[in-house]
């Protein structure tokens, strides 16, 4: 990460992170655990798409830990952020356009891949991220069942908002 | 170490991903009051399945030590029962009552008393057989005393020290033991002949016996070394020799001495009545 895209990135975390915390846990709390809302995960899947795999993994955790801080429940939401940005370069990887990515295209963005690619890949990245939390956070895998259908909820949810956010804000960088 | 960092470069978003998740683990087993109870609740499970699994593998381990513990008590036991077995029943003189009234009617006095020990040493291969054993004159073993294992006979105690003594085994050219055949009730001497270390040969019994192959050998009782009955073998084959009055019966033992471990020695307690009145008759021959 270098100058270009440090602030872009910095600036993201910071607004995911209260958009996340102001308003989108004040969501869940009102309308009950089956309205989960989690965009912060757009700050993993918006970072450069070069970065070696241990950055985002560290940045991934980092992000959780904050989150987890507001939701207070230490680790849950750092360990989905690791694993999201480890999964991240898979699923980007596995969507790069034919012919490899040209260099020019610096984040995995609609501005570059068009509407479609960035909603099958955010779907992709956020279906593995939410499944991986609710796993965490119920901690046993004897209510499967539950688990995928909070999966499931919260993904629409989420999705809805991380469309929302790239119409707002299109991210370039 | 080259190729230890190389490995760390190209799969370190792995390693960090290990190594992060491994620490969120910590937090949230530490920090959420939920994930700790389940944690504590599954890993109890898991310490019970383990600790279960843990005695199976022990048990598997012990099973030697517990074999031979079983074995121990198994001989105890049987050395007890040999002991209760011959106890003799005597009925007691009326005249004594007078004096003596708190023991009414019976009184046992045992004939025989059996003292366990195990054989720290044997042999099988020789001409002349011995095998030392781990008990002696201190808990009371004295030569000529029968030796006998829970399947038969093993030989005569020969020379004793403080704490071990030597048993003359049946394998030996001078073994001469009273036995009879149980069916038929005549008796002869057991001797063994050298060879096959599983079969001695019983002598003297009279040629107008009917002997089978199968029949039963047991001690006679005559001497004072071995109490009446004890197993000794079956016979195996029976012949007379030419010009002889009596079978030579080859007897198969029942108890394999190549396979002795515990055995018991016999001491008869009315030994020194039987020799002293024997000696008493034949100095008055």
């Amino acid at each position: 990460m270098n100058s270009t895209n440090l602030f872009p990135n910095l600036y993201r975390f910071i607004i995911l992170v209260l958009v996340q915390a102001l308003i989108l846990k004040q969501i869940t709390l009102y309308a009950g655990e089956w309205f989960n809302i989690f965009i912060y995960p757009l700050f993993i899947l918006f970072l450069p798409i070069e970065i070696p795999t241990a950055f985002s993994v560290a940045l991934g955790f980092s992000i959780g830990l904050v989150v987890d801080f507001f939701y207070n429940s230490p680790g849950v939401h750092a360990s989905a952020g690791a694993w999201s940005g480890f999964m991240r370069k898979v699923i980007v990887m596995g969507f790069q356009p034919r012919g490899g990515f040209s260099g020019k295209e610096m984040i995995p963005a609609p501005s570059y891949f068009g509407f479609n690619w960035y909603f099958q890949v955010a779907g992709l990245f956020f279906f593995l991220h939410l499944f991986w939390y609710f796993s965490v956070d119920s901690f046993t895998f004897v209510y499967f069942g539950r688990i995928l259908l909070k999966t499931i909820s919260a993904w629409g949810l989420s999705m809805i908002f991380a469309v929302v956010f790239v119409l707002l804000v299109n991210p370039k960088r | 170490m080259n190729n230890l960092l190389q490995l760390l470069i190209r799969n370190g978003g792995f390693v960090a991903l290990v190594v992060l998740e491994a620490f969120c683990f910590y937090l949230i087993i530490n920090f959420n009051d939920r994930q700790n109870g389940i944690f504590a609740h599954t890993s109890m499970l898991f310490n019970q399945a383990q600790a279960a699994r843990r005695a199976k593998i022990d048990r598997y381990f012990d099973a030697a030590d517990s074999l031979k513990s079983l074995e121990f008590h198994l001989f105890q036991v049987q050395t007890e029962l040999d002991n209760a077995k011959n106890i003799r029943v005597f009925q007691r003189d009326t005249s004594y009552l007078v004096n003596i009234d708190s023991v009414r009617g019976k009184i046992a006095v045992p004939q025989f008393r059996f003292i366990g020990a195990e054989v720290v040493s044997n042999s099988i291969a020789n001409r002349n057989n011995w095998l030392t054993i781990n008990r002696g004159e201190k808990q009371g073993i004295h030569p000529n005393m029968g030796v006998v294992s829970t399947q038969g006979l093993v030989g005569i105690v020969r020379y004793t020290s403080s704490d071990f003594a030597m048993v003359m085994s049946l394998l030996h050219r001078q073994t001469r033991i009273s036995a009879s055949l149980k069916r038929q009730g005549f008796f002869g001497s057991l001797i063994w002949d050298g060879g096959d270390p599983e079969v001695m040969t019983l002598t003297d019994i009279p040629k107008h016996v009917t002997v089978n192959p199968g029949d039963t050998v047991v001690t006679s009782g005559y001497s004072a070394m071995f109490p009446k009955g004890i197993m000794v073998g079956t016979v195996v084959k029976d012949s007379i020799p030419s010009g002889s009055n009596f079978y030579s019966i080859s007897v198969k033992l029942s108890h394999d001495l190549a396979k002795t471990d515990y055995i018991r020695v016999i001491e008869n307690l009315f030994q020194p009545q039987i020799d002293s009145l024997q000696k008493k008759a034949l100095n008055n021959e």
